[in-house]
């Protein structure tokens, strides 16, 4: 695709495009999912007062979560990480979202999540569904609060090789 | 996914965490509307609406909600806590169409914006006595910082370009004069920090205030000597400005040269040198050696056991009332309070991590050191062990109160819960390396049982957001709070009753909440039992979270549920 500047239509069309990843970016980040309701628009805005101009779908999308990261990092009033740990953030998100903003990973991680058994798909549903506190959640499963935090963490790497294995094997 | 080495990253588990929770609920939105709105908006250039969240604060203004928000905390409103759980007014409440207030300028210059046809916009500079017509739709308005006493809703501090809105009024009759009881007042723009007798609250644009009259009784001499306070205040805050603006230019100032220069007369030295701190950290000490920490220590260690007997005195109040030694006391702790707030600004100044000014005032490195100084007021120094114990404790936590600082909450309240837990922790550790002769200074006999009490204790991070609900059980509870709720957020009926319903279910299911009745320090010094408020907080969150979960919410109001600072603390009535 040849460079060129863009016009608010430009805008709504690349919001469009790119408006899950932005939003699943921030969220990895760290947002509250207010926050980035707030933040990836306001990062689509900058498309316009910013000089932007359209590349291909990937460079947009690299540009977009440049623009993202910084209003997330300035909404704090110390920077929530270390700019040394962007490449990781960076290579953790590619890895995940690929070329598709992370819609086959999620489909993945579904079926993963219905693999799961015994303790581990409890403390999802605790958790993620029923958003129940790590306490409450220990005095079901009978752990302390760091067992809790130990279970969910064990729990999302047994996914995340699952979610690879399927992405690896599609 | 990125993987070195096989072990997952903290990045790689976020992004499986981030990914879960969306598996569970949390969608992405559509934004297209927004973002077409909000380009329609830039071409029409900037409006100021009542909705739109509040602008970022500027360092001036947090200096000022610090100072009137660390008072709240430490000075209670105690004479008046028997008071919340009273009627307002004996007659009866009607709307009406305005009621004259006198409002006391006390600094700066004052609007009154009278919207009615024939009426006119007068300005009032301090010192002046206006009156202002309470009416819905007229304003206050104060192009530069302006301080008032609003007839019986307390004192106000308005910073520069605020512009505040009566939305609305509940008046009485009394001896055939019409008094207003309530008064509800909405942030146009700028930001205020409304002192009122029973809290303190700092409100931004966007922001809506309810505010209560204070008893006829109470509101003349209590209102002179909360003016009278206001103003001392104000006069430290601006000796406080003058040092740190002192300091600034000399910061900033080129290094001199070191012959030629030294005609200039040496740098005044400070009304009270500061002693040495005790416990460090690098990124802070310049900021914090502005702190007197030896008026810290002589005044907390003096403060403590004042406090403890004030607490006592509960028991002893007669309709509602102190005792004229336990007036004398309150008076006294409030003189005490406005020394440690005048040292706040130097904590902000210093970027202490935290929730909001109490939590920079609660912080590990600020606490330990007060700690140090109260017992060496004691005459009970810190041993060189000990400091070097407390030393790992306070790196620790500070580490800790940092980490959380940087946590993004979907909550703003599990932000509080969860440096409120850090700090009870913290406050614990540090009590099991004391003495007991140590033990007894920094908890003196009596200071244990109630928040507020005590000046080494969460009270002081959790009691400026606290709001004690006297209920006979969890159905009487959940009809208090949601309509606390309604009135905040703006629920309808409907939903409303649905909020009623989760509370009551979710509050009838924590015994905790309802083992203990409450005391006569609690009903009537609202000095709320130790271990209530945390518990309270706990399942609050759980409550909210379930609110947002299974009753359908605008945006708007899911916003302001995560937004809220209030926590509704049960208070079973004997």
């Amino acid at each position: 695709m040849s460079s060129r500047t863009i016009e608010h239509q430009d805008v709504v069309r690349l919001v469009q495009q790119h408006q899950v990843e932005v939003w699943r970016y921030l969220r990895f980040l760290g947002a509250s999912n207010e926050l980035a309701d707030d933040l990836a628009q306001e990062t689509f805005l900058q498309l316009l007062r910013a000089p932007f101009v359209e590349r291909a779908p990937a460079a947009t999308a690299t540009w977009l979560r440049t623009v993202a990261r910084s209003l997330y990092v300035k909404s704090f009033r110390r920077p929530p990480f270390l700019l040394a740990e962007v490449e990781t953030i960076e290579a953790a998100w590619t890895g995940f979202a690929r070329d598709d903003a992370g819609h086959e990973s999620l489909e993945a991680l579904r079926d993963c999540v219905q693999q799961l058994d015994g303790r581990a798909r409890e403390v999802v549903r605790l958790h993620y569904e029923e958003r129940r506190s790590r306490r409450d959640i220990g005095e079901r499963l009978g752990l302390g609060e760091d067992g809790v935090k130990s279970l969910l963490r064990r729990t999302r790497s047994i996914l995340r090789e699952c979610v690879e294995r399927r992405r690896e094997g599609a | 996914m990125n993987d070195s080495g096989g072990r997952m990253n903290d990045w790689d588990d976020r992004v499986v965490d981030a990914s879960l929770q969306e598996l569970h609920g949390s969608k992405p939105p559509d934004l297209s509307a927004r973002v077409l709105l909000a380009l329609q908006e830039e071409q029409r250039g900037p409006l100021p609406t009542l909705r739109e969240p509040p602008p970022r604060r500027r360092r001036a203004v947090r200096l000022v909600e610090a100072l009137l928000a660390a008072a709240a905390v430490i000075a209670a409103a105690w004479y008046l806590g028997a008071t919340m759980a009273e009627p307002p007014a004996q007659s009866q409440r009607t709307e009406v169409a305005a009621v004259e207030l006198e409002i006391d300028v006390v600094e700066g210059t004052l609007e009154c914006v009278d919207i009615r046809p024939g009426r006119a916009t007068v300005r009032h500079t301090a010192p002046a006595l206006a009156t202002f017509a309470a009416f819905p739709g007229n304003r206050l308005r104060c192009e530069a910082r302006c301080l008032a006493q609003v007839g019986p809703f307390g004192s106000c501090v308005a910073e520069p370009h605020t512009e505040l809105e009566v939305k609305s009024m509940e008046c009485s009759r009394k001896q055939g004069v019409l008094v207003a009881s309530t008064l509800t007042i909405g942030v146009i723009t700028g930001a205020v920090t409304w002192h009122a007798f029973t809290r303190t609250d700092v409100a931004a644009a966007g922001d809506v205030l309810r505010l209560e009259a204070a008893p006829a009784g109470e509101s003349g001499a209590a209102m002179l000597a909360e003016n009278e306070r206001l103003r001392q205040r104000l006069r430290e805050l601006e000796r406080q400005n003058d040092e740190l603006q002192t300091q600034a230019s000399r910061t900033q100032a080129p290094a001199a040269p070191p012959v030629e220069t030294a005609k200039e007369p040496p740098p005044e030295p400070a009304a009270t040198p500061p002693i040495a701190m005790a416990f460090t950290d690098p990124k802070f000490d310049a900021a914090l050696a502005a702190i007197d920490w030896k008026l810290m220590g002589d005044v907390t260690n003096e403060m403590g056991p004042l406090l403890a007997q004030l607490a006592a005195m509960a028991d002893q109040m007669k309709n509602g009332e102190l005792s004229k030694e336990g007036m004398a006391l309150a008076v006294k702790i409030t003189e005490l309070n406005g020394k440690l707030v005048a040292q706040v600004p130097a904590m902000l100044k210093a970027g202490l991590p935290g929730y909001e000014a109490n939590g920079a005032y609660t912080h590990p490195l600020v606490t330990a050191n007060t700690l140090s100084s109260t017992l060496a007021a004691a005459g009970q120094p810190l041993t060189d062990a000990q400091r070097a114990a407390m030393s790992g404790l306070v790196r620790a936590f500070s580490v800790e109160n940092q980490s959380i600082a940087d946590t993004s909450h979907d909550f703003g309240l599990e932000y509080l819960l969860a440096e409120t837990e850090m700090k009870e922790r913290f406050y614990k550790e540090m009590s099991t390396l004391l003495t007991p002769e140590q033990y007894r200074a920094m908890y003196p006999e009596g200071s244990q049982a109630n928040d507020g009490v005590s000046l080494f204790g969460t009270g002081l991070v959790t009691r400026p957001y606290t709001s004690a609900v006297p209920a006979a059980n969890a159905a009487d509870f959940a009809r208090i709070a949601s309509n606390k709720l309604s009135e905040s957020i703006g629920f309808d009926e409907a939903t409303a009753t649905q909020v009623r319903g989760v509370i009551e279910r979710m509050t009838a299911a924590s015994p905790e909440l309802w083992r203990d009745p409450a005391d006569a320090a609690e009903t009537r010094l609202n000095f709320l039992k130790r271990g209530r408020t945390p518990a309270a907080l706990r399942r609050q969150i759980e409550v909210m979270r379930e609110i947002e979960r299974t009753v359908p919410l605008t945006p708007e109001q899911k916003k302001q549920l995560r937004a809220m600072k209030k926590i509704l603390v049960p208070l079973p009535r004997r």
